[in-house]
C-alpha cells in the first residue's frame, strides 16, 4: 500500500524502500531508510542511504523531509540510478 | 494535508544560501524534522519543530527565517490586539442571544378568527416579538387559546429558529348548528335519481321498501324514514345505501368545419428583471396590435442546483400574433376527435360508477359526425329527499 499521508504516530519502515506513483504530469516518490543528503538541486538529487547512494534526476524536482528517515520527491523524474557504497 | 496542517498549526520560513542545503538536510534528517523545500534557498517548518532546528542549525548553518506564519501564528499575534479578541467574543455572545429573542410570530389556520386578534391574545399570554424563548410556556399558551376562543378546536405553538408558528384549527359551528336544525324539524326518505334495477341494498336507518332485483322508477322510495317502533309510527331521516344497475345514453357530435388558428411569428415585446420586490424595466415594445393575437409570458427564476430558490428573476413577454381561417376535417380526423370527446364524456358521467357494459356507435351527418355509447352501469341511485311531519 503507498502511504501518501504520513501521520505523526504512522511507523514508516527504517530500512530501505521506496515507492512512487504518478499524479498528472509528475511522479511522487517515497524513499525511507535515508540517512542523509549529498546533493540538491532542482535536476538532481542524491540520497544517501545505508547500503549506498540513490541518485535521482529530472526536471522542477521539490523534496519534502518526514520524521522516521523519510523523503519524498515530487516533480519530472526521469532516472532513478542506484549506486552501491557510500563514496 | 502537510500544507494544511502547516497552515492550521503555524509554519516559518527558512532562507539559507544554497551552499549550506545539502548539509542542512542531512541534519534535518539526523534531528528528524519535517521540512518541506519549496526551492533551494527556502524551505518551510512547523513551528512546534522551530526550537529544535534553532538547535541543531547553530553554529552549523547560516540562515534566516519569518515569523510564525498560518492560523497558530495569526492568533499568537492576537495578544497585542484586545479590540479584536473583545469584538470576537462579543459578537459571538450577540449571536447565541438573538438567537433565543422571539423576532417573528406567523399565525396560520385561521379564516374566521383575524391574525390581530390571536396576537393580541397572545401577547397577553405572554408571546410577542422580543420575548426570551425561555421564558415561553408553551402549553400554557396553548391551553390558554382554546379557553379563550370558543371557535379554536386545536392549536399548536412551534418553534423554528427564532419565529413562533401558531397553528390553529378553527370549528366549523355553522355546520353544526345546522345539521342540529334539520334533525329537529325535518326527516327525509332515501329515493331513487334515476330509472334502474336494485342490485343491493343497505340499510342503516329507516326500512327498506324494495329488494334486489325489483324495478324501480325515479323518484320511487328505496328507504323510508318512517319506521313502526313498539305498535307506533316514528320518523328518522333514512339512511342507507342502494346500488343500481342503471343504463344511460352519451352522445357527442362534431362539426365539419373549424376555426384553424395558425400562428404568424412572436415578438419578444417586453422584459423585466425582478429583484426582491424591486421591478427593473429593461426592454419594453410598444405596437399596434391587431384584433388576433396571444400574449405569453414567461418566468425565469434563479435558484441553486439543489433547489434553493433566490429572489432574482427575469419576465419576458411575447406576442404572437395569429390569423384564424376555416378548415375543414377530414373522416379519420373527425371519427378520432368524436371519439375523444366521448371518451370524456363517459369517464366524467362514470366517475362514481362501475361500467358493466358498453355499446358504441356512429354515423356521419351532413355537417358533421355523430358519436354515441350505449352503457350499462352501477351506482349509488339513492338520494335523501325531505319531508315535513305536522
Amino acid at each position: 500500500m503507498l502511504k501518501t499521508d504520513i501521520n505523526k504516530n504512522q511507523t514508516l519502515s527504517s530500512s530501505f524502500r521506496l515507492e512512487a506513483e504518478r499524479q498528472g504530469n509528475y511522479i511522487k516518490m517515497f524513499v525511507s531508510g535515508i540517512i542523509g543528503i549529498s546533493d540538491y538541486t532542482c535536476e538532481e538529487i542524491t540520497l544517501v542511504s545505508h547500503s549506498g547512494r540513490v541518485n535521482v534526476k529530472g526536471k522542477n524536482m521539490r523534496i519534502s523531509i518526514f520524521e522516521s528517515n523519510t523523503v519524498e520527491l515530487c516533480g519530472k523524474i526521469t532516472g532513478v540510478e542506484f549506486v552501491y557504497g557510500k563514496n | 494535508m502537510e500544507k494544511i496542517s502547516l497552515f492550521l498549526f503555524g509554519y516559518r520560513n527558512i532562507y539559507l544560501d544554497s551552499e549550506y542545503v545539502s548539509k542542512a538536510m542531512s541534519l534535518l534528517l539526523k534531528n528528524s524534522i519535517s521540512a518541506y523545500w519549496e526551492n533551494n534557498a527556502l524551505f518551510l517548518i512547523r513551528e512546534r519543530d522551530f526550537e529544535k532546528l534553532k538547535g541543531c542549525f547553530s553554529g552549523n548553518i547560516q540562515y534566516t527565517y519569518s515569523e510564525c506564519k498560518g492560523i497558530y501564528g495569526y492568533l499568537k499575534g492576537i495578544d497585542n490586539k484586545p479590540g479584536l479578541c473583545a469584538g470576537i467574543i462579543l459578537s459571538l455572545i450577540l449571536m447565541i442571544f438573538s438567537s433565543m429573542i422571539v423576532w417573528d410570530i406567523r399565525i396560520e389556520g385561521n379564516e374566521k378568527i383575524t391574525d390581530s386578534t390571536i396576537s393580541s391574545e397572545l401577547s397577553e399570554q405572554g408571546l410577542k416579538v422580543g420575548t426570551f424563548w425561555p421564558f415561553i410556556n408553551r402549553s400554557r399558551i396553548e391551553t390558554g387559546l382554546l379557553d379563550d376562543f370558543e371557535g379554536i378546536s386545536w392549536v399548536n405553538v412551534n418553534r423554528r429558529g427564532s419565529v413562533a408558528y401558531i397553528s390553529v384549527k378553527e370549528k366549523d359551528i355553522k355546520n353544526e348548528d345546522d345539521e342540529g336544525k334539520a334533525n329537529q324539524y325535518k326527516y327525509s326518505n332515501i329515493v331513487a335519481k334515476s330509472d334502474c334495477v336494485i342490485e343491493e341494498i343497505s340499510v342503516k336507518r329507516g326500512r327498506a321498501m324494495v329488494a334486489p332485483g325489483d324495478t324501480v322508477k325515479e323518484g320511487d322510495i328505496l328507504i323510508s324514514g318512517i319506521v313502526e317502533l313498539n305498535g307506533e309510527f316514528a320518523f328518522c331521516n333514512a339512511e342507507g345505501v342502494v346500488i343500481g344497475r342503471c343504463s344511460d345514453k352519451v352522445e357527442v357530435y362534431v362539426d365539419r368545419t373549424y376555426l384553424k388558428t395558425t400562428e404568424k411569428n412572436s415578438i419578444l415585446s417586453e422584459l423585466n428583471l425582478k429583484i426582491f420586490n424591486l421591478n427593473i424595466n429593461i426592454f419594453k415594445k410598444y405596437r399596434n396590435l391587431g384584433s388576433g393575437y396571444d400574449i405569453i409570458k414567461n418566468r425565469w427564476v434563479a435558484s441553486a442546483p439543489n433547489g434553493v430558490r433566490f429572489p432574482i428573476c427575469i419576465d419576458k413577454s411575447y406576442v404572437i400574433e395569429s390569423k384564424t381561417e376555416e378548415a375543414v376535417y377530414t373522416d379519420s380526423e373527425i371519427v378520432a376527435l368524436a371519439a375523444k370527446r366521448l371518451r370524456a364524456k363517459t369517464a366524467a358521467k362514470l366517475s362514481d360508477s362501475d361500467l358493466l357494459s358498453v355499446k358504441s356507435d356512429g354515423r356521419f351527418e351532413d355537417n358533421g359526425y355523430v358519436m354515441f355509447s350505449d352503457l350499462v352501469f352501477l351506482c349509488d341511485v339513492g338520494v335523501a329527499l325531505e319531508f315535513n311531519v305536522e
